[in-house]
């Protein structure tokens, strides 16, 4: 008798110290998951992804020009056709310097071909080549959010 | 007139026991009151063993890591009052919190001088996190259940190197920004990255909700965290008995007794540590003759010492603070990194290994030194018990023969650390390309 009326006491203790830690865990749990989305960004006040140049200001043909705020080099290799190469180097992040031998990077050593093959340094990919998009009002539209394969040119009227 | 002699005396001394709660004089009662009745100093105890006030002991090498946290938290609050968290460009042209940087520097009154010993006493906690770190495990002081204490050791350590990461952002200068552009797009590479990299930035790329970030964190949270870290870091050295000491200290050469001053034995336990009657301690007997000679009233001797240490170390800073001026780049321009783009010098040993490989160097390498040596004690006491090697573990001795693999690794690990740091700053130049110190000019760099 004495027993069972241990047994049941602990049993209670144990539900009581369960609910108590496990209320706690669960309130902490969701505070947790809820303080990550506070967190987490929605809005971005950043430069965006996506500009527009105007066809009076591309570069001559065969020639280039980089584009600073966006860091972006456009290149035209005949009347109609044109190419954007990121400036954005794969390794890190850091943007690289346009140089006689192609592309380098100051942070880390990261070195590149004019078309923006790896050549050298730690950068495991080729600088991404951006997709161009005309639109309507003589522009063109950059993405600096995408990748295309290295020699994509775009035709631009 | 000597009435009122008395009566000035008795309210003298009534306002005296309001303030203190103890006498002055020479009695043993009295040093172990002013200890635990005051709330700073009760943080230690009341006797101490001789060999914790020995410079060779610690080398105080934990204190003046406190003590420049101490530091860095006053002078960071008095440049909030300065300081503002903003990429905003401001009539001057220049970004909100950078022109704050230069009106620290050329208006303020004290501003330069109190930005500098910020800056330096932040560069100096990384050091001497490191040392300390290097102290303990050279004298064992990391085993015989203080294993724990080693991990919250290098939590506190992983929060030093975090807070400097944050702080070098807030001016908004070139180090600033491409300091952080580049510690983010490694944590992008990390798994789950991506992730933390949101959460940290508050945006895509590095901007003004980086900045208002990377503050709060800076200013509030990771201070805050280390704050009750450190608690907990003492509260269990306390616990743990003091520092780390072998069983036996009766061989070792002690600082004579005249050096601690006289003590007045009023009690009638002549020779008892008293505080131990009234507390349980853990152990086969209470310890009351065998160890008495070797311990020692902490007030004053080892308060005085503390103080001299804290002096010292106020006035080393004060002195480079009037002599160095901190590092200032030019404003942030996230178009053109510097060239060299170099991180402080604490981050170059990483920079240089991530300059070989993003994912190895910056996650891999760093990864596995930090997780291993925050589990070190529990790696020893995996494979002692694995190979049933128990070795005799003496703790709180330097170079013991019995650790020499241990504390060979472990140097090893630090030699390898400072020489891709000493690689990083001194051999890397322009495009991060190998240069000899002796035939360019070293430059870039947060120093």
């Amino acid at each position: 008798m004495a027993k069972t009326e241990k047994d049941g006491k602990s049993r209670r203790e144990l539900i009581t110290l369960g609910s108590a830690f496990g209320l706690m865990g669960l309130a902490a749990a969701g505070t947790g998951g809820a303080l990550f989305k506070y967190m987490f960004p929605v809005v971005s006040y950043g430069t965006p992804q996506k500009f527009l140049i105007p066809l009076d200001d591309l570069p001559d043909v065969g020639d280039e020009l980089i584009f600073d705020d966006m860091k972006v080099v456009l290149r035209r290799q005949t009347e109609t056709e044109v190419a954007a190469i990121s400036l954005v180097c794969t390794h890190l992040g850091c943007t690289v310097n346009r140089v006689e031998t192609g592309f380098q990077c100051p942070c880390h050593g990261s070195q590149y071909d004019s078309d923006g093959l790896v050549v050298g340094g730690p950068a495991p990919k080729t600088l991404p080549w951006l997709e161009i998009k005309n639109v309507p009002g003589g522009q063109i539209e950059v993405d600096t959010g995408t990748s295309m394969p290295e020699g994509t040119f775009y035709a631009v009227v | 007139m000597n009435e009122l002699i008395e009566m000035a005396k008795e309210f003298g001394t009534k306002l005296y026991y309001s303030f203190f709660r103890h006498r002055l004089d020479n009695t043993g009662l009295t040093k172990s009151k002013i200890m635990f009745s005051n709330v700073l100093l009760h943080i230690q105890p009341v006797k101490i063993h001789k060999r914790s006030v020995k410079f060779k002991t610690t080398m105080g090498l934990g204190l003046i890591t406190f003590y420049l946290f101490l530091i860095l938290s006053v002078t960071g609050i008095l440049l909030m009052f300065h300081y503002v968290p903003s990429t905003a460009i401001g009539p001057d042209g220049l970004p909100d919190a950078y022109s704050r940087m230069l009106n620290l520097r050329s208006n303020v009154f004290w501003g330069g001088f109190l930005r500098n010993m910020h800056r330096w006493a932040a560069h100096g906690m990384v050091a001497f996190v490191a040392l300390h770190m290097l102290r303990v495990y050279l004298a064992g002081a990391h085993r015989g259940g203080r294993e724990f204490n080693w991990v919250i050791g290098c939590i506190l350590g992983l929060l030093t190197v975090f807070l400097s990461y944050t702080g070098y952002l807030l001016p908004w200068d070139q180090l600033a920004f491409w300091g952080v552009k580049v510690g983010t797009e490694i944590a992008k590479i990390a798994p789950g990255g991506a992730l933390i990299r949101g959460i940290l930035l508050g945006d895509t790329d590095v901007g003004s909700e980086a900045l208002i970030r990377f503050y709060v964190l800076h200013v509030a949270v990771l201070p805050a965290v280390m704050g009750f870290l450190i608690a907990v870091h003492f509260f269990r050295i306390r616990k743990d008995g003091g520092l780390a000491k072998p069983a036996d200290t009766s061989k070792e050469k002690q600082i004579p007794d005249e050096e601690f001053g006289e003590v007045k034995n009023n009690s009638v336990f002549k020779s008892a540590r008293s505080y131990k009657l009234v507390e349980i301690v853990k152990g086969k007997e209470p310890k009351v003759n065998e160890e008495v000679d070797q311990m020692m009233f902490a007030w004053p001797k080892l308060i005085v010492r503390e103080l001299i240490v804290l002096l010292g170390v106020v006035a080393f800073l004060s002195l480079i603070s009037v002599l160095f001026d901190a590092p200032l780049e030019g404003p942030a321009d996230p178009n053109h990194p510097t060239n060299p783009s170099k991180a402080p010098w604490y981050f170059l040993g990483l920079q240089e290994l991530v300059s070989y490989h993003g994912f190895i160097g910056g996650i891999v390498i760093p990864g596995i030194l930090a997780a291993g040596v925050m589990v070190l004690p529990y790696i020893e006491i995996f494979f002692e018990s694995f190979t049933k090697t128990y070795r005799k573990n003496i703790p709180g001795v330097w170079f013991a023969k019995e650790r020499n693999l241990e504390n060979a690794l472990f140097i090893g690990m630090y030699l390898f650390m400072l020489s891709l740091i000493i690689i990083g700053v001194y051999f890397r130049g322009q495009n991060w390309d190998t240069i000899y110190p002796w035939v360019h000019e070293v430059t870039g760099g947060g120093h």
